[in-house]
């Protein structure tokens, strides 16, 4: 038992231990979907689902010092990737991911490579053109993408197998740990390093051999990827997918979601996620009053002024304001302790 | 004969996006960012200045012409809106946040185009609304003869052009040129080269930098709700004025300074025109892959030509 | 058509080359990470020995009992030690013959290289005699004397230019043959527009010394260390290096990032830490370029990148206990005192165990109490680690104290060089420094 106990410290001490554990909770929704609204569980597929493409640009935005406003641009070619792969070509899986990533990496280099060359701060401008050539091409592709009216999906499949909405979630919620668990292993890397190395000091980040625009570049497509993915799981779950709804409104929440939970921090970037989607999805959307009308686009709003606030104020995210917060705490209960000691 | 038409009708057409490109380049060398919100702020603009015109927008799709008195306030108070708007994010947002990076100054103008983004239907209402043509008030006016007599006279040897996109470049053409002529001249423009070039320089000249920033801000956002105006009652359709109309015109603008290269402000002007030029020459050929082409055209340039047709090199001391 | 195609040809064997020295270079980087691997196996066994050693002690055995379980030990570690290096052996060997294969490769471009330059020089100084007899007949017909002074000009000027080439590439010849200049500028130069920052500037670092650039504000120091790590592209000369190897390399190949694997690595005026990472991950950074796991190893935490974490971890705590801050390690660097920043970089330069270190301002913002103690620092750090040092300063004490040789510039020029006495006695340094009489 003692060293049952010893090993469990041990085991509950590695990183892994807590996103392993988030799954298994996460899992407690498709479990119990029975007695939850079913639009309580649409929410929360999705937010997950712009959790993995969130933490694809937390990499970016948070060690690559980048921003992009191209995310939206590629979650819309995964969600038409997995489409024409699955539903029109009827392949398997693997392949959709395999040529929605190869996409996503052509594209991704093109923009990429043209504007890291100049200044980091070209990306934004450039992927921002990028997602204007996307919604024409989606347009103009219908076959693929359903043009105007958007496409639906007719099954997810896996090994052969039609996977229903509630087995959907659960492989969202591997997809998720998965993510967690690669970006932990990128931001504790030399990569993740030379990223940040790169993002304080250009200079100092050349003089010690770090080439700036590879690492850039490698951010990039990183963000890239998760966000093909992501659009994946959001065909898979959804099942529709159109392209002129995939425009700046999307990339700039998702953007919203990693400043303001905090860049440098999977567990900032979920709490950002879940206030800029979650929240929406599940409480704003639901109130007939907030969800139509005036106050329609009224979650940007609070977006909006929660990106300044966090930009201005508490640069390091409501991660970074918790911890001080909870470090304060201790202190003060470390405090009292000492001082009831005495007495 | 077709082509002198296409360049002709592009240098008219560019002459209020220059505006928008002026205004971007403007916040890039006294800020070091870039200004997404700009579009943003110039459609606050044309809402307002639609509003004030138009209480209630009519639904027979005829945009009746307001009197050319009105209509002057309606743009003004646009204009004055958005140049208080944008001078509030330099002197309540950045002014106060010490150490933030460009990338933080993006993403803060990010935050702005949610925020008006999301407000713009609580104050305007859902539905699209419309501003009329700017030149349809002018009647009997001596602008209007001079006008009319140039339209004419161009259309006689076979030359068409549109009356109202005349004057928008005209419009333009008068602002850019006093600008210019500011920035050479006055104070402030000696303000504003000294902090393009060294910010730190600058202050300890005694150049009030702070003030040189904010007046940029200011003027920049004059100049994207006057860009704004123009290019909706350009198109003097029902509807014209749309939350998101002004995100098109804003990647142009982007373009066009990225083509002529941020480093000068003649530069961008210049690549405004060529890119306005090359979107006709390409929508009227390669439909519907215009735009497309055109992007990925301007990359290749920049792939050659990383700072810019016009673009110097700044050596960066390390 | 000819010309162009020789001149294709030989853009290609210049590609190429640059190409395999990289690749040289890389492998010798290897070899660096091979060594580091040694003392981290042997710490790693020491450890182990340690532990096990403890274990036999806590158990209740009788004396002899220990005693036998300890040599067992030692003979265990022993053994898995010599195992270790035997594995490291070949490894090293293995990275011998590829450098040895790689070197066969480059040198034929190299000796391609070679020829073409001199035949350069050939060309070069006939060109020189030949424009010597056109200036002088030039001079003995003077019929018209404005058009012939005009000509003379032109033609000396045209000389000039060439014997300054044919100087480059004889400098080339020179640290080729002497490997004992470690570091040798031959007629730099650095323009900004119209203003010459670096103008014609010439001199030799030799292996082992501590070299002092100096200048009044504005000489140009800062641009001539910027020329050498290559932030900077200079407009005429050449930089030319000898690496641990003893081959001479152009800088002028190189781009910024890859002069660190050149063995060269640089500090800055105001210390550029990355304030986000700890002492430790600072360390790493600077050792970026001694790993050499692949992207998917790194997202997917193979065993390859964990082993280079650990090699690399154990030669960072060597250094930080090196320089004596070894209490910093996990702190981040916000906040420190200065001194101890300046450490940490010294440290983070020592981590590619590099052969030259270029100091900027190194004394900048330090005290007086703390200059010394940098000056010691310096000295020491030479010693111990062979190095060549090359630094920028603008404090002479410093400079005077620690300096073997000594160079100074004025508005981009030399004005002397020599041992810090005769700097200190030379008129026209006290001239640049003092101005005027």
């Amino acid at each position: 038992m003692e060293k049952f106990k010893l090993h469990f410290k041990r085991i509950s001490k590695h990183p892994f231990f807590g996103f392993v554990l988030f799954g298994l909770a996460l899992s407690l929704i498709p479990i119990f979907n029975n007695f939850l609204p079913v639009s309580f569980v649409d929410s929360a597929a999705k937010t997950l689902i712009y959790f993995i493409v969130a933490l694809g640009f937390a990499l970016l935005i948070g060690y690559g010092g980048l921003a992009s406003l191209g995310t939206s641009s590629f979650i819309a070619i995964g969600t038409f990737a997995i489409y024409t792969v699955m539903d029109l070509l009827n392949m398997p899986f693997a392949l959709a991911i395999l040529i929605g990533v190869i996409v996503a990496l052509m594209v991704g280099v093109i923009f990429g490579f043209v504007s890291l060359r100049i200044e980091g701060m070209y990306l934004a401008i450039v992927t921002l053109g990028l997602s204007e050539i996307m919604i024409e091409l989606f347009k103009n592709f219908d076959k693929f993408t359903g043009g105007v009216s958007g496409t639906t999906f007719s099954s997810f499949r896996l090994l052969g197998q039609s996977l229903s909405t509630n087995q959907t979630f659960f492989i969202i919620i591997i997809a998720v740990v998965i993510a967690m668990i690669l970006t932990y292993n990128l931001i504790n890397s030399p990569t993740g390093r030379a990223l940040l190395a790169a993002k304080n000091s250009d200079s100092a980040a050349r003089a010690m051999g770090i080439s700036v625009i590879k690492y850039r570049l490698i951010a990039f497509m990183v963000s890239t990827v998760y966000a093909v993915i992501g659009g994946m799981f959001y065909m898979a779950y959804i099942k529709f997918s159109m392209g002129s709804t995939w425009g700046l409104a999307v990339s700039l929440n998702i953007l919203a979601a990693v400043v303001v939970g905090g860049s440098k921090s999977i567990w900032g970037v979920f709490i950002g996620t879940f206030i800029i989607f979650g929240l929406d999805l599940m409480v704003f959307q639901q109130i007939p009053f907030l969800s139509q009308g005036a106050f329609a686009n009224f979650s940007f709003v609070i977006s909006g002024v929660l990106i300044i606030v966090v930009v201005m104020y508490y640069p390091s995210g409501l991660i970074g304001l918790f911890k001080k917060m909870t470090f304060k705490l201790k202190n003060k209960l470390a405090k009292k302790s000492k001082g009831e000691r005495k007495s | 004969m077709y082509i002198i038409e296409l360049i002709i009708n592009s240098i008219l057409q560019s002459g209020p996006l220059a505006l928008a490109t002026f205004a971007i380049v403007l916040i890039f060398r006294t800020s070091f960012t870039t200004n997404f919100a700009q579009g943003m702020i110039g459609t606050v603009a044309a809402f307002i200045t639609t509003y004030i015109l138009m209480p209630s927008p009519d639904i027979t799709g005829n945009v009746p012409s307001p009197t050319f008195l009105t209509y002057l306030i309606a743009i003004s108070v646009g204009i004055i809106v958005s140049f208080i708007i944008s001078m509030l994010v330099d002197i309540v947002i950045f002014r106060n946040s010490k150490y933030i990076t460009p990338v933080g100054k993006q993403i803060v103008t990010m935050g702005i185009v949610l925020i008006i983004t999301g407000l713009i239907p609580f104050f305007f209402g859902i539905s699209d609304r419309s501003l009329p043509r700017i030149g349809a008030n002018l009647e009997g006016t001596f602008i209007d003869t001079i006008l009319l007599s140039g339209v004419e006279g161009l259309r006689d040897i076979g030359i068409f052009v549109k009356y109202h996109m005349v004057l928008g470049f005209l419009i333009s053409f008068i602002i850019i040129g006093t600008l210019f002529i500011m920035l050479k001249y006055t104070r402030w423009g000696l303000g504003v080269r000294a902090t393009a070039s060294n910010e730190n320089v600058a202050s300890m000249m005694g150049i009030n930098t702070r003030f040189i920033t904010a007046m940029s801000w200011a003027i920049a956002g004059g100049l994207g709700a006057l860009a704004a105006i123009l290019i909706s009652s350009n198109k003097g359709t029902f509807g014209n004025v749309t939350v998101y109309f002004m995100v098109a015109i804003q990647v142009q603008a982007f373009f066009a300074a990225i083509l002529g290269g941020f480093s000068t402000f003649h530069g961008p002007i210049i690549g405004i025109i060529l890119l306005t030029f090359f979107k006709n020459l390409f929508t009227s050929y390669l439909n519907p892959w215009g735009n497309t082409v055109l992007y990925l055209f301007v990359l290749l340039i920049v792939l050659i030509k990383p700072l810019g047709l016009f673009g110097k090199k700044i050596a960066k001391k390390v | 058509m000819k010309p162009l195609f020789e001149k294709m040809k030989h853009l290609l064997n210049q590609f190429l080359r640059i190409y395999y020295t990289k690749k040289l270079l890389k492998l010798n980087k290897k070899k660096v990470f091979n060594e580091n691997e040694m003392t981290f196996k042997n710490h790693q066994l020491e450890q182990k020995k340690e532990r096990l050693i403890s274990k036999t002690e806590s158990k209740e055995l009788s004396e002899a009992e220990v005693q036998t379980k300890r040599q067992e030990i030692e003979i265990r570690i022993e053994k898995e030690l010599t195992e270790a290096k035997q594995n490291i052996i070949t490894k090293s060997a293995d990275i011998e013959n590829k450098i040895i294969k790689m070197k066969a490769k480059r040198d034929n471009l190299q000796n391609a290289l070679i020829s073409k330059i001199e035949n350069d020089l050939l060309a070069l100084k006939e060109k020189n005699t030949h424009l010597e007899k056109v200036i002088s007949e030039a001079k003995k017909t003077n019929k018209d004397l404005n058009q012939a002074d005009e000509l003379i000009q032109e033609k000396e000027e045209e000389l000039k230019n060439n014997l300054r080439k044919i100087n480059i590439i004889e400098s080339r010849k020179n640290t080729e043959e002497n490997t004992d200049i470690h570091l040798s500028l031959s007629h730099l130069t650095m323009k900004f527009g119209g203003l010459k920052a670096v103008d014609d500037l010439s001199f030799d670092v030799k292996k082992g010394e501590i070299f002092g650039l100096i200048g009044p504000n504005g000489a140009g120091k800062t641009t001539v260390f910027n020329c050498i790590t290559q932030f900077y592209k200079p407009n005429g000369g050449d930089i030319y290096y000898n690496d641990s190897n003893n081959e001479t390399n152009s800088l002028l190949d190189f781009k910024v990032h890859d002069i660190i694997n050149l063995g060269i690595v640089r500090t800055f005026q105001n210390v550029e830490l990355v304030w986000e990472l700890s002492v430790l991950d600072n360390l790493l950074v600077g050792a970026h370029s001694l790993y050499s796991a692949g992207f998917f190893s790194q997202l997917l935490h193979l065993p390859k990148i964990r082993y280079e974490e650990k090699v690399l971890k154990t030669r960072a705590l060597e250094v930080l206990k090196k320089l004596d801050i070894l209490a910093y390690k996990d702190a981040l660097p916000y906040g420190l005192p200065y001194g101890v920043l300046k450490k940490i970089e010294f440290a983070r330069t020592l981590m590619t165990k590099p052969n030259l270190i270029i100091l900027d301002e190194p004394a900048a913002g330090l005290n007086d109490a703390e200059t010394k103690e940098l000056a010691q620092l310096i000295k020491s750090l030479r010693d111990e680690f062979n190095l060549t040092i090359f630094l920028v300063e603008h404090d002479m004490g410093l400079v005077m104290e620690v300096c073997d040789t000594i160079c100074a510039i004025s508005f981009g020029k030399k004005i002397a060089i020599g041992s810090p006495s005769e700097i200190q006695k030379h008129p026209k340094v006290q001239e640049a420094y003092l101005g005027g009489e």
